[in-house]
């Protein structure tokens, strides 16, 4: 039966159904998208917040030391009081260690009982990495780095690799280096795009730099647009330098400096769908969001981390139950004829292997899943993102499990003797 | 590399605060919740064993039970079987005394009825021959002596007595 009440909220449910398709980049396609803002730009290396001392703080570092904190304080809550009969939260954490116990008796034994703080540390601190990185405001909450700040960060990082010595003297080439290796940058990334901040000039909105809402895809700005340049004009400064003259000279190159420094719409452009740019566009702030946020578990450095963590503790399971001797001639085995030494050295490489592999599974999975929430916040807005928390979730619990698992059992491997494995 | 953003910097930072998380966590959570499960486990160990225990005593004492309850029935069942003899023989015993004290009362009242049957015949006899000896005297005054009068009435008195006898 239906009454008023089911009516009124399935009417509303399919009112925001309806709004957040066409507000999404689908409508955007049919003319509406009012709801899409400019799709993230999707960095796979986790981005530098602040540089102390020369030191570059990763956002990925940040989150890693929040879930540290989160996860020090809830086992500190939970086993502040222990008692006999446990608290909800001291049961929590029991029932789970009392698992890992159970599975590690079961894949090795009382022997897998020392694998346990490893792995169950493991477990809990890539539950939290994944979870907390799940959160809203991370990879959505930051600062804006200005069109300048871009550049020169993307010059100094090495990333161009097109700087070629002229014929000029070697000192000349050092005093223009970072010119040349920034016009490599102003011309390979010529059309890398920068959000246009859609913000009120001269109220309090301008100075919180709001994402442009519902013009989608258009309101990124390609870096030539900004700098107002083309890229042959960008081949005849360099050519010019090359040839020795002074770049502070050089009317062409003042002018894109000075673009460039105040990181502003400079002329119109056509976006990728081939529409131009609205004119109110130029004048318009540009830059580049950088999160203070990023889910640790997202940045390859905290998974190469984990990994290594895991693969050291493996290994020094493996010589302190076997011997020095006993350990290293899983690996190196001369004694048993050429087959068998091949195998040692297939099995060195193994250990290498389970150590890439360790680190890539985790991160792929993990920024993978970053990746379809941005998508689907893109595709379906409001809405689209709700199945694939949930799933983010279970996704954090499977990887953390997996991790964990796949430690345990490697350790139960490394300490176990080939005769002894044979026997099984 | 560069381009995964591995570096060394984020790297080593990664790598020393997990080591630390590490070392925290096991001294704050795993130390204490591996202590608890450790006794707990002990203590569920200790009250199975208890309750085994219990179960045993429980069983022995039943057992012991048993076993005096039946030494008690059979002491009971002896204990009548006695009393039951006992009841028997003081039975038999009463029913000879007393048979034999009435048949000595009965005797005692033969003899007493015997006794006073003669005094009575006695007495009978008495005032018989004295009112026989008075009715004749009157009858023949004078003819008979008394001498020779005294012998008629006895042997008359006699037969009489003889008659009432039989």
């Amino acid at each position: 039966m239906f009454n008023s009440k089911s009516i009124i909220l399935s009417a509303l449910v399919l009112i925001i159904l309806v709004v957040s398709v066409l507000g999404g980049a689908l409508g955007a396609s049919f003319g509406f998208g009012f709801l899409s803002g400019p799709l993230p730009f999707i960095s796979i290396a986790a981005e530098t917040i602040f540089k102390p001392f020369g030191y570059e703080l990763k956002n990925s570092t940040v989150m890693l030391w929040m879930s540290m904190i989160v996860l020090i304080v809830l086992s500190w809550l939970a086993t502040r009081k222990l008692q006999e009969v446990p608290s909800k939260l001291q049961n929590i954490f029991e029932l789970i260690i009392q698992f890992f116990m159970d599975t590690a008796r079961e894949a090795g034994g009382d022997k897998a009982k020392r694998f346990l703080p490893v792995v169950i540390t493991i477990f809990f601190a890539v539950l939290a990495f994944n979870w907390l990185g799940i959160l809203p405001g991370v990879g959505s909450i930051g600062k804006i780095e200005t069109i300048d700040e871009w550049v020169s960060h993307h010059s100094h990082s090495g990333h161009c690799s097109k700087v070629e010595v002229g014929h000029s003297s070697k000192t000349e080439v050092n005093a223009n280096k970072e010119i040349l290796s920034k016009l490599c940058v102003l011309e390979e990334e010529s059309s890398h795009g920068f959000v246009v901040f859609d913000s009120y000039e001269g109220s309090f909105l301008s100075k919180i730099n709001i994402m442009p809402i519902g013009r989608g895809e258009s309101s990124r700005a390609p870096l030539s647009s900004i700098g107002n340049y083309e890229i042959e004009e960008i081949e005849q400064i360099r050519k010019k330098i090359l040839n020795g003259e002074d770049p502070n000279n050089l009317e062409e190159w003042k002018k894109i400096k000075t673009n460039i420094s105040i990181g502003r719409v400079s002329e119109l452009y056509e976006s990728k769908n081939g529409t131009v740019s609205p004119s109110e566009y130029i004048g318009k702030k540009t830059g580049e969001l950088i999160p203070f946020f990023r889910g640790a578990s997202t940045d390859v450095n905290t998974t190469l981390a984990i990994a290594i963590f895991a693969m050291i503790s493996i290994q020094y399971w493996g010589f302190s139950s076997l011997g020095f001797k006993g350990y290293s001639g899983k690996f190196i085995n001369l004694s048993h004829g050429p087959i068998n030494a091949f195998v040692g050295i297939l099995e060195l490489f193994g250990e290498l292997a389970k150590t890439i592999s360790f680190t890539f599974r985790l991160f792929g999975n993990m920024f993978a899943g970053e990746i379809v929430l941005i998508s689907m916040g893109f595709l379906l807005p409001m809405i689209g993102m709700i199945p694939f928390m949930g799933l983010e979730l279970f996704v954090g619990v499977i990887q953390a499990l997996i991790f964990s698992m796949l430690t345990l059992v490697f350790g139960v491997m490394a300490a176990t003797s080939h005769s002894e494995h044979d026997e099984h | 590399m560069d381009a995964l953003g591995i570096n060394l910097s984020g790297l080593i930072t990664q790598l020393v605060s997990f080591i630390i998380l590490f070392l925290i966590l096991k001294k704050v959570l795993f130390g204490p919740i591996n202590k608890i499960l450790q006794t707990r486990a002990k203590k569920i160990q200790e009250s199975l064993e208890m309750a085994e225990n219990v179960k045993q005593e429980a069983t022995e004492s039943a057992e012991k039970l048993e076993a005096e309850i039946n030494i008690a029935r059979q002491e009971g069942q002896k204990l009548i079987g006695d009393a039951r003899d006992a009841a028997e023989k003081y039975k038999q015993q009463e029913i000879l005394r007393t048979t034999s004290e009435s048949e000595e009362m009965i005797k005692k009242a033969n003899k007493s009825i015997e006794k006073e049957r003669d005094l009575a015949i006695q007495s009978v006899r008495k005032e018989f021959s004295s009112l026989v000896i008075s009715a004749a005297s009157k009858v023949v005054e004078k003819t008979i002596d008394q001498k020779d009068h005294k012998e008629i009435l006895d042997k008359a008195i006699d037969d009489e007595i003889g008659k009432v006898k039989k």
